[in-house]
C-alpha cells in the first residue's frame, strides 16, 4: 500500500504524465507568477503598495516548492535509476534539476541563519532561479538545450575564436587609444568593453576611438568582426532547424501505421515490442 | 476597386495626422471618410449576405454567424465600426479619439487581396510552434539577464536602473543591437553585460531564421505545385 502511494506521487511529480494533468500546470502557473513577482516587487511603487501580498506569495510558494521538493526527494527511489534508499537519493540530489530545486527555495530559509541585511539581498536574486524549474515543464527549453548539446562544439569554438578577435583587437585598441583616452581606454579588459558593443554592432555610443591609428584598426576589426559575431547566430538557427525538422518527423512517424499488424510505430518503438506478423523475409 | 478605396483610406488616416493637412483640407478628407464607410459598410452587409453560398457558411442563421466571426469579417466590421460609435455616442471624446486607431484596421483589409500577405500568413501559420519556441525562449533570456543586470547596477545607477521592468527595456534595446545611450557602467555589470550581448544577439535572431527558412520552405512547396500541375496539364494533353 506504502509502495503504491509513492509510485502515485511518483508519477504525479513527473511531468508529461496522464497524472500529473493538473499538478504540471499548477506549478507552471506559480513559477511564472513567482518570476513576475520577484519582476515586480523591484518597482517601488507597486512593492510599497503591496508589500504584505508580495511576501504571503512568497511564503506559500516556498511552502509549496518545499513540499514538492521533500515528495521528490522521497519518491525517487522508484526509478530504477535512483533505487538506493540512500545512495539512490543521494544521487538525485545532485542531479542539475534536483540542484535547481533547492537553489530555487534555499534564499528563502538562509536569512533564518544569517542575519546580514545585504546578504540577503543578493540571495533575492536566486529566487530567479525558479524560473529553471520550468525547464522540467516547457518542451521549448528542452528544444533549446536539445539545440545547444548538438551544436555544441560548433558553438565552442565560434566562442573561442570570436574570444582570440576580441581580445586581439582589444589589445590593439588599448595600444592605438590609451594615450589619447587614458580614462576609456585604462585597461586592456575594459577596450574589450569596446569591442564586444562595437562588434556585436550594438555600438552604445559611451567608448569609441579618437586617434587615426584607433579609427583606423576600429574599421578594419570592425569589418572583419561582424560577420564572425554573426556565426553562432547561424549555427544556433541552422541547429534549430534541424531538431525541428527531427521533431516533425517523430511526429509523423507516429502518425504512421506498421502495415502488417497496423499498430503505430511509434508504440511499436517504445513498449509495444516488435511487430510479430512480419512476412518471411525473401 | 475596393482594393484602391483601401490603399486610398490609409493614405488620408496616415496624412490626416499631418496638422497642416488636415487643417487645410478638413473638409475634404471628412467627405472621403464618410463616402468610404459607406461603401465598406454595403460590401459588409452584401458579404454577410451572399455568404450562405459557400456550402461551409450555409446554414442561414449559424452559418452567417460563423462567417462574421471570421478573422477577415472581423477586421471588416472593426474598419466600419468606429464611424458608427462616434455616431451613437456624438459627446464621448475620449472613445472618439481612442477608436480612431481602428482606422488602422483598414490596412489589413488588404490581405484579403494580397497574395504575398497572405504568403506571409501561411508561413507564420506554418511555423507557428517553432516561433513560440523561439520567444518563449527569448522572453526566458531577457527576463533572467534583466534581473542579473539590475542587481549589478542598480545600486550605481539607480536613475538608468530603477527596477526589473526598466532593465528589461535596456535588454530588448540591447539584443536587438539598437543600443541607445544606455549602458552598465560598474566593472562587473560590463563583464555579464558582454556575455548577454554575445548570447542574446543569437537568441533574439532565432525568429528571423525561423521565419526565413520558413518561407524558402513555403516558396519551394508553391513552385513544386506549380510544377506538378504543368507536367499534368501537359500529360493530359489537348
Amino acid at each position: 500500500m506504502k509502495q503504491d502511494l509513492k509510485t502515485r506521487i511518483y508519477g504525479v511529480l513527473e511531468p508529461g504524465d496522464e497524472d500529473s494533468k493538473y499538478f504540471d500546470p499548477f506549478i507552471m502557473g506559480l513559477i511564472v507568477l513567482n518570476v513576475a513577482a520577484v519582476v515586480l516587487e523591484t518597482v517601488q511603487s507597486i512593492y510599497s503598495a503591496y508589500a504584505p501580498l508580495f511576501y504571503a506569495f512568497d511564503v506559500f510558494s516556498v511552502a509549496v516548492f518545499t513540499v514538492e521538493y521533500i515528495l521528490r526527494v522521497w519518491s525517487c527511489t522508484v526509478n530504477p535509476r535512483f533505487k538506493d534508499p540512500v545512495r539512490g537519493r543521494l544521487q538525485f540530489l545532485v542531479t542539475p534539476l534536483a540542484l535547481v530545486d533547492i537553489i530555487a527555495v534555499l534564499p528563502f530559509y538562509l536569512p533564518i541563519f544569517f542575519l546580514d541585511l545585504r546578504f540577503m539581498r543578493a540571495m533575492r536574486l536566486f529566487r530567479l532561479f525558479r524560473v529553471l524549474k520550468l525547464a522540467r515543464y516547457s518542451e521549448a527549453l528542452q528544444t533549446f538545450v536539445d539545440v545547444l548539446r548538438l551544436k555544441k562544439e560548433e558553438i565552442l569554438l565560434m566562442f573561442f575564436a570570436i574570444m582570440i578577435l576580441l581580445v586581439v583587437s582589444s589589445s590593439l585598441m588599448y595600444e592605438a587609444e590609451n594615450a589619447a583616452q587614458p580614462e576609456a581606454f585604462s585597461s586592456i579588459p575594459v577596450a574589450m568593453w569596446w569591442g564586444i558593443v562595437t562588434l556585436a554592432t550594438v555600438g552604445y555610443g559611451d567608448v569609441y576611438p579618437i586617434t587615426l591609428w584607433g579609427k583606423l584598426i576600429g574599421s578594419i576589426v570592425v569589418i572583419l568582426g561582424i560577420g564572425l559575431f554573426a556565426l553562432p547566430t547561424g549555427v544556433l538557427a541552422s541547429g534549430f532547424a534541424e531538431v525541428l525538422a527531427k521533431r516533425k518527423e517523430d511526429r509523423k512517424m507516429q502518425k504512421l501505421r506498421c502495415p502488417h499488424c497496423g499498430r503505430y510505430i511509434g508504440d511499436l518503438a517504445s513498449s509495444a515490442g516488435p511487430c510479430d506478423e512480419r512476412p518471411e523475409e525473401k | 476597386m475596393t482594393l484602391v478605396l483601401v490603399v486610398l483610406n490609409v493614405t488620408a488616416v496616415v496624412l490626416e495626422t499631418v496638422e497642416s493637412l488636415y487643417l487645410a483640407h478638413k473638409v475634404l478628407f471628412q467627405y472621403f471618410a464618410d463616402v468610404s464607410v459607406a461603401i465598406f459598410t454595403i460590401e459588409y452587409i452584401l458579404r454577410l449576405w451572399s455568404c450562405d453560398l459557400d456550402p461551409k457558411y450555409r446554414h442561414p442563421f449559424l452559418g452567417r454567424l460563423r462567417f462574421a466571426l471570421t478573422p477577415l469579417s472581423l477586421i471588416d466590421l472593426l474598419v466600419i465600426l468606429p464611424t458608427y460609435a462616434v455616431l451613437a455616442f456624438p459627446t464621448d471624446h475620449k472613445l472618439l479619439r481612442s477608436l480612431r486607431v481602428l482606422w488602422t484596421f483598414r490596412l489589413l483589409k488588404l490581405s484579403r487581396y494580397s497574395d504575398s500577405l497572405q504568403t506571409i500568413m501561411d508561413v507564420i501559420r506554418a511555423q507557428q510552434r517553432e516561433l513560440a519556441m523561439s520567444f518563449s525562449a527569448i522572453i526566458f533570456f531577457m527576463v533572467l539577464s534583466s534581473t542579473v543586470i539590475y542587481f549589478l547596477e542598480h545600486e550605481a545607477q539607480p536613475q538608468r536602473f530603477p527596477d526589473i521592468p526598466a532593465t528589461m527595456w535596456w535588454a530588448v534595446l540591447t539584443m536587438t543591437t539598437v543600443g541607445e545611450n544606455f549602458y552598465p557602467i560598474t566593472p562587473l555589470g560590463k563583464l555579464v553585460g558582454g556575455l548577454i550581448i554575445i548570447l542574446g544577439v543569437a537568441t533574439f535572431a532565432l525568429p528571423t531564421s525561423i521565419l526565413t527558412s520558413g518561407f524558402v520552405e513555403e516558396l519551394e512547396r508553391r513552385r513544386e505545385e506549380k510544377e506538378a500541375a504543368a507536367k499534368e496539364s501537359l500529360e493530359k494533353g489537348p
